[in-house]
């Protein structure tokens, strides 16, 4: 079962929708196999064995959707703050970057750590995070051409989003640098760092902080 | 506990079960068997309830050895096997002695084979609740040459024998009924009477992720919208028009057009369906859907009725025949 809105994505949004999710879920119990929201989408996955369809419409019908009490659509102060070395080295894009931004490097790495990001979902891969919105000037477009390999912990940008690779995969992002902290774990609960609707912040380190941190280059 | 010795994959093998449920907010897909029904009757025919891992063999070919007895079945896609060189039966429960080689050989019919074993299953490390692997996503290993997989032995045969299931995957065309929804009503009229209309077939790019639909090309004029979850048998068009039947490993967000969902035994047959067969779409509407998933659920349940026989050790002949 899927719901939709036509209210643009924003972080009062986000919690709304994982408000909905938590009452639907101490609602159904057992009944609600899985749920997932999207940037203005929420889905569930309902068992109809054990709940009936007239009857949950109905009850979700008589539910309003919003946000638990008042959520700040800007971030008073960051949930997680990620260490990112910020490097040619392990950054491929960040002179390409900051050519045709026609910032010097270290400008385009003050902009990316200047401000708190919302985490609106997660997909693409398991722990990955899409965080939003970056200063409108390092919005680029993806690559014309994904890389066919991009390192674990790589933290990269594309159009509004920025994101950290939990784990090495295809990618077309611009690369900027790497995070040394481990994302993404199977055998924790929940196995992702990030969840959806914390807030997250980026903050410089150097080449030594980032390998004492346990970063491989 | 002892293992099965895998000494031959010739494509692809997988231990999957009922799927990971919970985990789509970690971007954590669903998994579990391609063929959920096939799975299912295997799990029947050895006394195990339908939670337990079973070995999916994509495209057939796999060779192992039996570390102990145990009971066996062979369900889903209809395949060439011999137990120490004898021709063994689909669709029922075969007693395997210590020490026994199998051998799933090249498919007749189907894509996907299930190999289930007495005693709960294979007894593989459980990763967030399921033993199903997704191999891009790196959660858990596909079996190579080598592997042992372990399972607990069991001397008591078993019988039990259901008859097959009554369809075949080449019928043809192959209907694919779907509950349309999602993007249909931005959706042109026009692509919607061409999905129901056209001349599709399976492709030959298939996999656990996802299976594309050659033939007529599928325009939606759905354009600029955010990334949203994804459902099992979601019809997707991308930018191309070619439709994507997304399946058992599909990623959980995506931001292409969905034109509605496969029914899903109408989605599982699909996953047996060889590339070439050809497909239509069919819209039905909630309350059709709802009537043909139950006639489903019955139709399951009375292939699976009738009462394991267990026997007594002097009778085992019986169930050695």
């Amino acid at each position: 079962m899927r719901g939709a809105t036509d209210t643009p994505p924003s972080p009062a949004l986000t919690h709304a929708l994982l408000a909905l999710v938590a009452d639907v879920r101490q609602e159904l119990g057992s009944a609600l196999i899985d749920a997932a929201i999207g940037y203005n989408t929420v889905l569930l996955i309902i068992d109809f064995t054990k709940v009936q369809r007239a009857q949950l419409l109905s009850w979700l019908s008589g539910r309003e959707l919003s946000p638990p009490g008042s959520t700040p659509d800007v971030a008073v102060k960051p949930d997680i703050t990620l260490p990112v070395y910020y490097h040619p080295e392990v950054g491929p894009d960040l002179e390409s970057l900051s050519q045709s931004t026609g910032l010097s490097t270290t400008e385009v790495i003050q902009l990316h750590c200047s401000r708190c990001y919302f985490a609106y979902a997660t997909g693409f891969a398991p722990g990955f995070c899409y965080l939003g919105n970056l200063d409108a000037r390092l919005q680029y477009p993806r690559l014309s051409t994904p890389r066919p390999k991009v390192a674990a912990g790589s933290v990269a940008i594309a159009e509004q989003q920025t994101a950290v690779y939990p784990r090495s995969s295809p990618g077309g992002w611009h690369i900027l640098g790497r995070c040394p902290t481990p994302l993404f774990d199977l055998t924790q609960e929940p196995p992702g760092t990030l969840q959806i609707g914390h807030w997250v912040q980026f903050t410089p380190i150097s080449r030594q902080e980032f390998l004492k941190l346990g970063g491989l280059l | 506990m002892t293992s099965l010795l895998i000494t031959q994959v010739n494509f692809s093998a997988t231990l999957q079960d009922a799927g990971r449920a919970g985990y789509l907010m970690d971007g954590i897909t669903c998994g579990g068997a391609m063929d959920g029904f096939a799975h299912r009757l295997g799990q029947k025919l050895v006394g195990n309830p339908p939670t337990s891992a079973s070995i999916e063999v994509a495209l057939g070919g796999l060779k192992a050895t039996f570390g102990d007895c145990a009971n066996i079945a062979l369900t889903g896609a209809r395949c060439q096997a011999n137990l120490n060189n004898q021709p063994i039966a689909q669709d029922r429960t075969v007693t395997v002695p210590a020490g026994a080689k199998l051998d799933i050989g090249g498919l007749s019919l189907g894509t996907y084979v299930y190999l289930s074993v007495s005693g709960g299953g294979f007894q593989t490390n459980k990763l967030l609740g399921s033993r199903s692997v997704v191999v891009r996503d790196g959660i858990g290993q596909p079996l190579t040459a080598g592997a042992a997989v372990p399972y607990k032995s069991m001397s008591t045969p078993l019988l039990y024998v259901h008859a097959p299931p009554s369809e075949s995957t080449n019928e043809k065309p192959l209907e694919l009924r779907y509950l349309p929804g999602f993007h249909k009503d931005q959706a042109t009229t026009q692509s919607i009477n061409l999905l129901e209309s056209g001349c599709f077939s399976v492709s030959n790019r298939r996999d656990r992720m996802a299976i594309a639909i050659d033939g007529d090309k599928v325009e939606t004029g759905v354009t600029g919208q955010w990334s949203e979850p994804t459902v099992a048998g979601a019809i997707q068009i991308p930018p191309d028009g070619r439709p994507l039947i997304l399946m058992a490993d599909r990623q959980t967000v995506g931001g292409y057009p969905i034109m509605g969902a496969l029914l899903s035994p109408d989605w599982r047959r699909l996953s047996q369906a060889t590339p070439g067969t050809p497909v239509v779409f069919r819209s039905v509407s909630e309350s059709q859907a709802e009537q043909i998933l139950w006639l489903e659920r019955n139709y399951e349940h009375e292939l699976t009725l009738g009462t394991q026989i267990r026997l007594p050790p002097k009778a085992r002949h019986v169930a050695h025949e």
